[in-house]
């Protein structure tokens, strides 16, 4: 009963194989509000799960989630498109929270770190989708110069970019450091493999943004973000930064 | 290898020639101008425009909404536009019921951007005038004459292998990114040799010349042993930059009656150090050329040497190393070459870009197939209608819509061959 609860669990904190089902459908999903459901919700049945499990989860299960982090982690840095990311990082994100709950992290911490790694995924979907509407697709590299034609909207994905792979003061930045600074002195290979994980984010994170904001821009020329969304996501920034700075204090 | 005094002046005759539309660029103090086309004066106006875009990679005129402003503010006269569409509609045949000077007037001067593609590789060109036609009439696209594949790989070898040097159709190809990187290694090594004090740690040996100390220093030089990592071997077949530049044309298999071409076009990649070289090799009284010299064979040498290694580098992957090889893929597989260089060269419809990449990526040659004729299928269809919404909307600026509708399809066709060719004109 112990293992099918945990397997269940797989399901919606990704291990791989059972990852590739999340995967599945956030790529099938076709709505934008359907995405950000998706990113908001799909954790959270893991996480019930795992705390109302009886006993504490093993160390085979961790290493299971850490080589799951990792694979999409790496799998991320030949991704060029930006949904098939989105998923990807959300998977890899996710897979930590097993760590986290490994490390002893109380039910309100877990959701706390689930939404650090959601909540600013849930901005690059809305942006991601933005640009699917427009080019048809938001291939990295063929949708290039994005910069030159729409400086509104490029200054936001890159702040959006910047929470998503972890950058200081954004709640996934406090979140990761949390659980490095919880597992580093007795378990130095955990923390090590969360380093790479956030290293290979970042890598691929950037690479796509250079990709995406330089370049000739498109023949045909679109309208930038408008002024009033602009202001909705540099309030979302703020309150994102609010939030990683309330994570400091909590789980620091 | 030994190279004999008759080839080595022949090679220094043809890289001499190849350098001549590179146009001259001295040190300058203060910029006054510098006349890139300086080198095709002998051209027509026309001509040496469309040599200099092909060879400096730039815009030979201003983008086409500031003509439209000029028109517009009558700073171009009406009727010498007039006049000069009259001149060209005077060699074409007229079109019954069409009043093909009002619609190019229109065309030039109401429509922000041209209605047909530069672009004749891969699928573009398979958009027929009858697929139009069909578009225009309402009908499925389907039911008009079918995708003709057969004369893909010959159209692909000729667009893609007779103009470009190898690592640009490679990139084009397989995403190598072999030109940026082998740009960056050629300017690092210009900017050791060609030094006028600037640096504090000069390069060794710049007596002997570029070439020469640019060979020594490579044997050693990590960054570029890294980069490619048969640069020795091909260094030690010669010590000469002539024979170099042989032994690299030799293993790339280039036909050598285009090897002047070739060696323009690696010139120009870099046009403004060769300009700078060029002059440099020429001011017999400029003290930095006497003292360390170095001319136009050098850089082509160090270029090429440069090439082959990164090329060769890449080659360890199983991507083709020479003209025959990529012609070879090329020919056996039309299909993938085709969509690889719609993806790479980011020219693919972005809602195929990753069902392509995967695609490529399984190397499943009938699965690629299968989708790159579904692909050009779309394309076809897409480009059809975007071609007969624009053709649509010319009518409706130049208040002829019912024209479209009772136009036959031979006078269709005449009618786009004309905008085609005003275009070219």
């Amino acid at each position: 009963m112990q293992s099918m609860t945990l397997l269940l669990a797989g399901f919606f904190l990704p291990l791989f194989p059972m990852s590739i089902v999340f995967n599945f459908v956030f790529q099938r999903a076709s709505s934008v509000w359907l995405r950000v459901l998706l990113l908001l919700v799909w954790p959270l049945p893991g996480l019930w799960l795992i705390e109302n499990g009886s006993s504490a989860l093993v160390d085979t299960i961790v290493l299971w989630a850490l080589f799951t982090s990792i694979l999409y982690s790496f799998r991320t840095v030949v991704v060029k498109e930006l949904s098939v990311w989105t998923g990807f990082i959300a998977t890899s994100a996710w897979s930590l929270l097993w760590v986290a709950e490994y490390l002893g992290a109380n039910v309100d911490d877990l959701i706390m770190h689930a939404f650090a790694f959601s909540l600013p995924l849930v901005l690059l979907a809305i942006l991601v989708a933005r640009l699917e509407r427009q080019y048809e697709s938001a291939y990295v590299g063929v949708v290039t110069g994005l910069a030159q034609e729409q400086p509104r909207m490029t200054g936001i994905f890159v702040v959006v970019m910047l929470a998503v792979i972890g950058s200081p003061l954004f709640p996934s930045f406090f979140s990761l450091l949390s659980n490095i600074n919880n597992v580093v002195m007795v378990m130095p290979s955990i923390a090590l493999a969360i380093v790479l994980v956030w290293l290979l984010w970042s890598w691929s994170g950037i690479h796509l943004l250079q990709e995406l904001v330089v370049g000739d821009p498109a023949v045909i020329q679109y309208d930038d973000i408008s002024h009033s969304m602009t202001i909705v996501f540099f309030v979302s920034f703020v309150l994102l930064v609010a939030g990683g700075l309330y994570m400091s204090e909590v789980l620091l | 290898m030994s190279l004999s005094l008759g080839m080595k002046a022949e090679i220094r005759t043809l890289i001499f020639v190849a350098g001549e539309p590179i146009p001259l660029f001295w040190p300058m103090r203060s910029f006054i101008h510098h006349n890139p086309l300086q080198g095709l004066e002998k051209l027509s106006f026309e001509d040496a425009i469309a040599e200099g875009e092909k060879l400096f990679h730039g815009k030979g005129f201003l983008h086409r909404s500031n003509y439209q402003t000029y028109y517009n503010e009558d700073k171009i006269s009406h009727q010498s536009l007039s006049g000069l569409i009259e001149k060209f509609l005077s060699q074409h045949e007229p079109i019954a019921g069409v009043d093909v000077h009002n619609w190019l007037i229109t065309l030039l001067t109401k429509v922000e951007s041209p209605l047909t593609s530069d672009d004749a590789r891969c699928s573009s060109s398979l958009v027929s005038d009858s697929d139009i036609a069909a578009v225009l009439r309402g009908e499925d696209l389907l039911e008009s004459e079918q995708l003709k594949l057969d004369d893909l790989p010959e159209k692909l070898c000729g667009s893609l292998l007779n103009d470009t040097p190898l690592y640009e159709t490679l990139d084009h190809l397989y995403d190598t990114r072999i030109g940026e990187e082998l740009d960056e290694l050629v300017i690092k090594s210009c900017l050791n040799f060609f030094d006028e004090g600037q640096s504090a740690w000069h390069m060794p040996n710049r007596k002997d010349g570029f070439f020469s100390a640019w060979r020594e220093v490579s044997f050693r030089n990590l960054g570029i042993l890294f980069k490619g990592r048969r640069i020795r071997e091909i260094l030690e077949v010669s010590e000469d930059p002539e024979g170099i530049i042989v032994h690299v044309m030799e293993s790339l298999n280039i036909p050598k009656e285009r090897w002047m071409r070739y060696f323009r076009q690696e010139l120009s990649r870099l046009h403004g150090w060769a300009g700078f070289i060029r002059w440099r090799s020429n001011a017999r009284h400029y003290y930095q050329g006497v003292q360390h010299p170095g001319d136009l064979v050098d850089l082509l040498a160090v270029r090429l040497t440069l090439a082959l290694a990164l090329i060769d580098d890449r080659a360890r992957k199983g991507i083709p190393s020479n003209v025959d090889e990529l012609q070879d893929f090329v020919k056996q597989h039309p299909m993938q070459a085709c969509l690889r260089y719609q993806l790479y060269s980011r020219t693919i419809n972005p809602r195929w870009a990753q069902k392509v990449e995967q695609a490529i990526l399984t190397d499943n040659s009938k699965k690629i197939d299968e989708l790159g004729l579904s692909y050009m299928q779309e394309k076809r269809a897409r480009d059809a209608t975007m071609l007969a919404k624009s053709m649509r909307r010319l009518a409706e600026c130049a208040n002829a819509e019912q024209v479209l509708d009772v136009i036959s399809d031979e006078d269709l066709s005449s009618l786009l061959s004309i905008i085609r060719n005003l275009r070219t004109a």
